[in-house]
């Protein structure tokens, strides 16, 4: 079940991106590329390559960014990269489930699962479309104080976690 | 790159690049990362503090029977998730029942029993440790542990029961055994004459001799029979024993040699055990039952092995006393028959047992003509090695291992070859 739905979501994703692109007037090539990666993807999948999934997140995420730069329909570039990361989180858990023995009963785990990764990414969502509608005005400043904030914050989570996992 | 480092730059440049060029939909692009992102940090497991107990229900086995190992494992510390644990099941052992890993959610003060299965052919294991990982529900942070626990299991290797075995050294022992010691005294198989002397049996007098000497009385003298110094050496080069890349020859050389090794001691023979290989292991002559356990012991631990050291065979002379018997057992290379032949000239009564690797690989590949072609030529060159060692005086036998080691031990072995028995008989004259 986990990858069979790891599969679909990636190729949906692929999809909704390659839809995106070919939106676009006068730069269609980049969403047949994207098309022509998705058998080199699943490809490498198939052979257990393991920084596939990762690979394609940043791929796919770039697209996307891409895309919304270029004036892509953001529904499409938000669907598709959700779906991506779904097929990101699918590939880890999938890993991890791999361990599971008969007596852990690995199909509640998977249910688990499908159930908390449904309820964090509807929740994304959520707070996406709600930051959609809810506006908010700042003045030039604000903005780079947000965003030297964010920077530093950023930094700080990454160092954390760099620490912790050592 | 680990999948939250992964995950932290990727927000990290959409909320960047979207406050940089005012780009809200960047910005939404990072919402769900960034939520996914926190549910992770705040699901993440703080520390490990878990108590595991192991318990294996046998410490020493013979080849084939099952080995059950039970855990107990503990939670002394927060709710863990998503617990993995994962114990190291020998190299050598198969999975009968169970699994040894699980993956589980244990609550504070939670204990976690199960228990598998294995078993296996060969080999020694000390498990040391059980390795601990727990994540939040995502994947994102894991904290790794490897917990410290006891056990150890021994598969001794199979020793096929060979009934005689037909040796004839130049040196004996003192103990009384079954070989020939080229000495008068009481025995079975007929020596010499000599004069009568006082307590001789009256049926020992040889009355043909003493009708010739009017004087003296003379009576029969026959061989006594002795244990003997043994020293079986194994070969655990692994240029010698790999063939191909998965297949190796080794196990049946253990065999051979566990076999031969209860025959000798079995016979009260003082025997010694030198596997040769990475390095050298030398288990030091002894009798008896605590001998055979330790002899055993060796090969269920031996491996084979690689060593620029002891590519060529190098036995140095202090290890097996002067005309000691040396049963040598390896697939053999033509590099070899130098240093054998030399021990024969050094005064030893050399056997070698040699696994035939041509046709073991032979048996394991496709049945094609060009593998029946080249089994044909290396057979050939085979023969040219062991004919050289026989012309030596070397005792070989050359074992087809699709056949059973005791019925070849026991047709080549069960007695001395015709040159060692005129020897004998010369020597009794």
């Amino acid at each position: 079940m986990t990858k069979f739905l790891l599969v679909s979501f990636l190729m949906m994703g692929v999809m909704l991106l390659t839809a995106g692109w070919l939106l676009l007037p006068g730069i269609w090539p980049v969403g047949w590329l994207l098309v022509l990666l998705l058998p080199v993807g699943l490809f490498l999948l198939k052979r257990k390559f393991p920084a596939t999934m990762n690979l394609a997140l940043v791929l796919l995420c770039g697209a996307a960014a891409l895309g919304l730069w270029k004036g892509m329909n953001l529904a499409l570039a938000f669907a598709g990269m959700l779906c991506v990361f779904a097929a990101w989180d699918l590939d880890s858990f999938s890993h991890r489930l791999a361990f599971a023995s008969v007596e852990d009963g690995p199909f509640l785990i998977e249910r688990q699962h499908l159930l908390r990764l449904s309820l964090i990414l509807g929740l994304g969502v959520v707070i996406s479309l709600a930051s959609f509608f809810i506006r908010f005005s700042f003045r030039f400043e604000w903005v780079v104080v947000l965003a030297v904030l964010t920077f530093l914050g950023i930094g700080a989570l990454v160092n954390w976690l760099r620490t912790k996992e050592d | 790159m680990s999948r939250i480092l992964l995950l932290a730059l990727l927000l990290f440049s959409l909320l960047l690049g979207g406050l940089a060029s005012f780009n809200a939909g960047w910005l939404e692009l990072a919402i769900p990362l960034a939520v996914y992102l926190l549910a992770g940090l705040l699901f993440a497991p703080e520390r490990l503090d878990l108590v595991v107990e192991r318990h294996v229900s046998e410490s020493r086995v013979a080849p084939g029977q099952p080995v059950s190992v039970e855990l107990r494992v503990t939670n002394r510390g927060a709710d863990l998730r998503q617990l993995l644990l994962r114990d190291s099941l020998p190299g050598f052992a198969t999975l009968v029942e169970g699994s040894a890993q699980r993956l589980v959610s244990l609550k504070r003060g939670e204990t976690l029993s199960w228990k598998y299965t294995f078993s296996g052919k060969r080999g020694f294991h000390i498990f040391d440790s059980l390795q601990v990982s727990a994540s939040d529900p995502f994947g994102l942070i894991n904290i790794r542990q490897q917990i410290p626990t006891n056990g150890q299991i021994l598969i001794l290797p199979l020793a096929p029961r060979v009934r005689r075995i037909a040796i004839r050294t130049r040196s004996t022992r003192v103990y009384s055994g079954i070989i020939p010691a080229r000495q008068g005294g009481s025995g079975v198989d007929f020596f010499g004459v000599r004069e009568y002397q006082q307590g001789d049996a009256l049926h020992a007098v040889n009355w043909r001799v003493s009708a010739r000497h009017a004087q003296a009385l003379y009576a029969n003298e026959y061989e006594q029979e002795r244990v003997a110094d043994v020293g079986i050496i194994l070969d655990a080069r692994m240029q010698v024993n790999r063939l191909g890349e998965k297949l190796s020859i080794f196990d049946e050389s253990v065999v051979a040699a566990a076999s031969l090794a209860d025959a000798f001691l079995s016979s009260g023979n003082r025997v010694g055990l030198l596997v040769y290989g990475q390095f050298i292991n030398w288990t030091l002559p002894g009798y008896g039952k605590q001998q055979r356990e330790r002899v055993l012991q060796a090969l269920a631990r031996a491996m084979p092995g690689e060593s620029q050291a002891f590519a060529g065979i190098y036995i140095p002379r202090s290890l097996f006393p002067a005309q000691s018997q040396l049963v040598f057992i390896s697939p053999l290379l033509a590099e070899d028959v130098e240093p054998l032949v030399r021990l024969r000239a050094q005064g030893y009564s050399v056997i070698v047992v040699s696994p035939n690797p041509v046709r073991f690989e032979a048996a394991a590949l496709p049945a094609s003509e060009s593998v029946q072609q080249a089994a044909r030529i290396l057979s050939l060159r085979r023969r040219v090695t062991l004919q050289r060692l026989r012309h030596a005086g070397v005792q070989v036998v050359d074992w087809d291992v699709t056949h059973s080691f005791e019925q070849v031990v026991e047709s080549a072995l069960s007695r001395p070859p015709a040159f060692m028995r005129a020897i004998g008989a010369g020597a009794a004259k």
